[in-house]
């Protein structure tokens, strides 16, 4: 298994934790045990103080520019403000809700609910939650997410055609449409009907609205 | 003559199959009763961009360098343009001998191209014309302008049996038009240095500073040499640097089962740090045997010998050690700038500087942000980074500690 650098695109070695090219810190890509890992990384990152990107991704305190989508990130924002996420935050004001997709867990009888917003672009992050590093869809609170990474895909939902797409972010274990697993950065258009499995063994259906 | 300490960034994790560890070995040169006897060719551009101010500079500062040597040392001096002349040929310099010479530097005068490659091949001609052994060889060469008259391939080939002699070279780029990366491989294939002039009147110094340097060499052409223990390996493809006082990725050679690792010349009252980059067992204990060869500087093989088990502890400071990854990272990723840029894919290239300047803002280091906020700036604006760019960027990123 091979760990992709998400600056210089090397495949390192699975148990590199910086990137042997360019020594960039991996910490952040995924791991085989996240639990493991969690402390560790998150000291690096200054105890869970950050911000958070325009696209909910957290970065830490110094950052200019976002980790995950690479946006200009705003650096006044108060103090109560850079340890939520936009939503809890207040800060997102949303238009008309032009569809709503549905993923069902069965297992676990969990669902995610996907609006998308009338023009607006939107991404979400999905993973397991760590300290106060919370992606927008958590999966760490479902059983079987074991193999889930910190930072695992991301929801592109397109308010301009109603289109909900899929991107693997370099997870460890992999994401899969229809048993098909994903290359780390690769796009994929979701259909009503659709399996997928973040991490080998948590299974998702997608049911639209 | 040195010392040694060294250790892990951090500790292997029990229970883990595989964990990846960087080691740093960081050499100190301890002062030695004896003054080395030096062996240095001056290798000088004296091309037409040279005229006026530069060369002017050049000729009080070659004169007042000059003092640095003694009745017991050597000096040479190749002038090059399009062509080679020999100014003086390796010399002892007497009393009376340092007037002659000052008289034979005020008649340079600047004219011509720039043929880097041949003067560096005539200034290892005359560093040979003594025997090496008994000398610390060093080339001083300075120039203002790219290799237009020469080829750089045959340059790195003249650097490369530089190197086999045992002969080191401090590369000088004077002004905005040379090219960092020929200057950066002459420095890095011979374990010398290079340096960055920006202005005509820093050259009266700078001959001096570094013959002066030269001077305090206490262990010269120091190879480490390497038997690693079962389970671990060295990563494919970042296995050594050189991470101080300049940043060199060295290439470990396999020789049997033990890897030798050419480090160069080390001086008194600076560090060397070479560092490793290697994987290995999580319940790794030891990690490698190793032993030092170097020499004198009155030219006797000396070796420390061998440290079989070399414990996976951690290196004392490590705070400073982090430092050292983190300017690393710098450095490895502005080369991948220059690849992409090069390449015509400034989006990535972007990406990679957005990092960098993290970074450079994690590590407080003013000058290093500047220069990299400026090119993050331009590669926005879709404009081309200019050549005194590269240079500040090479320069920037290249030097860990600076040198005061």
């Amino acid at each position: 298994m091979t760990k992709i650098c998400p600056i210089c695109g090397y495949r390192n070695r699975d148990s590199a934790e910086y990137c042997e090219k360019c020594l960039f810190g991996l910490e952040e890509v995924g791991e085989l045990n996240p639990d493991a890992q969690d402390e560790e990384g998150l000291g690096d990152l200054g105890e869970g103080l950050g911000i958070y990107c325009p696209n909910g991704h957290w970065n830490p305190p110094d950052a200019k520019f976002c980790q995950i989508c690479g946006v200009p990130l705003k650096q006044e924002q108060s103090s109560d403000e850079l340890l939520l996420p936009p939503e809890e935050a207040g800060i997102e004001e949303e238009g008309r809700i032009i569809k709503t997709y549905k993923l069902v867990n069965h297992d676990n009888e969990f669902v995610v609910e996907l609006a998308v917003h009338e023009g607006k672009v939107k991404e979400m992050l999905v993973g397991r939650k760590s300290g106060r590093n919370v992606p927008d869809i958590d999966l760490a609170v479902i059983k079987g997410s074991e193999l889930v990474s910190r930072k695992h895909a991301r929801f592109i939902l397109d308010g301009n055609t109603g289109e909900l797409f899929v991107v693997d972010v370099g997870s460890t274990n992999g994401t899969f449409v229809n048993g098909k697993k994903l290359k780390p950065e690769e796009k994929v258009k979701l259909n009503r009907g659709d399996e997928i499995i973040f991490g080998k063994t948590l299974k998702f259906i997608l049911e639209e609205i | 003559m040195f010392t040694i300490k060294y250790g892990l960034n951090k500790l292997p994790e029990e229970g883990k199959t595989e964990v990846q560890r960087f080691f740093l070995m960081s050499l100190f040169g301890e002062k030695v009763e004896k003054t080395p006897r030096l062996n240095v060719a001056f290798v000088l551009d004296k091309s037409g961009s040279m005229d006026g101010a530069p060369i002017e500079s050049l000729k009080a500062g070659l004169k007042r360098a000059l003092d640095v040597f003694t009745e017991n040392d050597r000096v040479s001096i190749v002038l090059f343009d399009s062509m080679i002349e020999v100014l003086l040929e390796n010399t002892r310099l007497y009393g009376p001998d340092k007037k002659r010479v000052k008289h034979l530097i005020s008649t340079i005068e600047a004219m011509g191209g720039t043929c880097i490659d041949e003067g560096l091949e005539a200034g290892i001609k005359e560093l040979q014309k003594v025997k090496l052994k008994e000398y610390v060889n060093w080339i001083i060469l300075l120039t203002d302008g790219k290799n237009e008259h020469g080829s750089n391939e045959h340059a790195i080939e003249v650097a490369t049996q530089a190197r086999e002699l045992g002969i080191s070279v401090f590369t000088i780029g004077l002004g905005k038009h040379w090219s960092p990366s020929l200057l950066e491989k002459i420095a890095d294939i011979t374990k010398g240095e290079m340096f960055y002039v920006e202005e005509p009147r820093e050259l009266k110094e700078i001959f001096t500073e570094k013959s002066a340097k030269i001077r305090k060499t206490v262990a010269k052409n120091v190879e480490i040499i390497l038997k690693l223990h079962e389970g671990v390996t060295f990563s494919d493809i970042n296995p050594a640097f050189i991470v101080r006082p300049q940043i060199v990725a060295l290439e470990p050679v396999l020789d049997v089962d033990q890897y030798i690792i050419d480090v160069g010349d080390i001086f008194e009252g600076e560090n060397k740090d070479i560092m490793f980059q290697l994987f290995m067992r999580g319940n790794q204990k030891y990690i490698f045997g190793f032993k030092v060869n170097y020499y004198d500087i009155e030219g006797n093989r000396k070796e420390i010998p061998w440290k079989e088990g070399v414990p996976a502890t951690l290196y004392e400071e490590a705070g400073e050690f982090n430092t050292i990854i983190e300017r690393l990272s710098v450095y490895l990723q502005s080369e991948l700038v220059n690849e992409l840029l090069e390449g015509g894919t400034p989006e990535q290239a972007l990406t990679l500087l957005q990092t960098m300047q993290m970074t450079a803002t994690k590590l407080d280091d003013e000058e290093l942000k500047t220069i990299i906020d400026q090119n993050v700036t331009k590669i926005k604006d879709g404009i081309e980074l200019s050549n005194e760019d590269l240079i500040k960027t090479k320069m920037f990123t290249k030097t860990v500690i600076k040198d005061d």
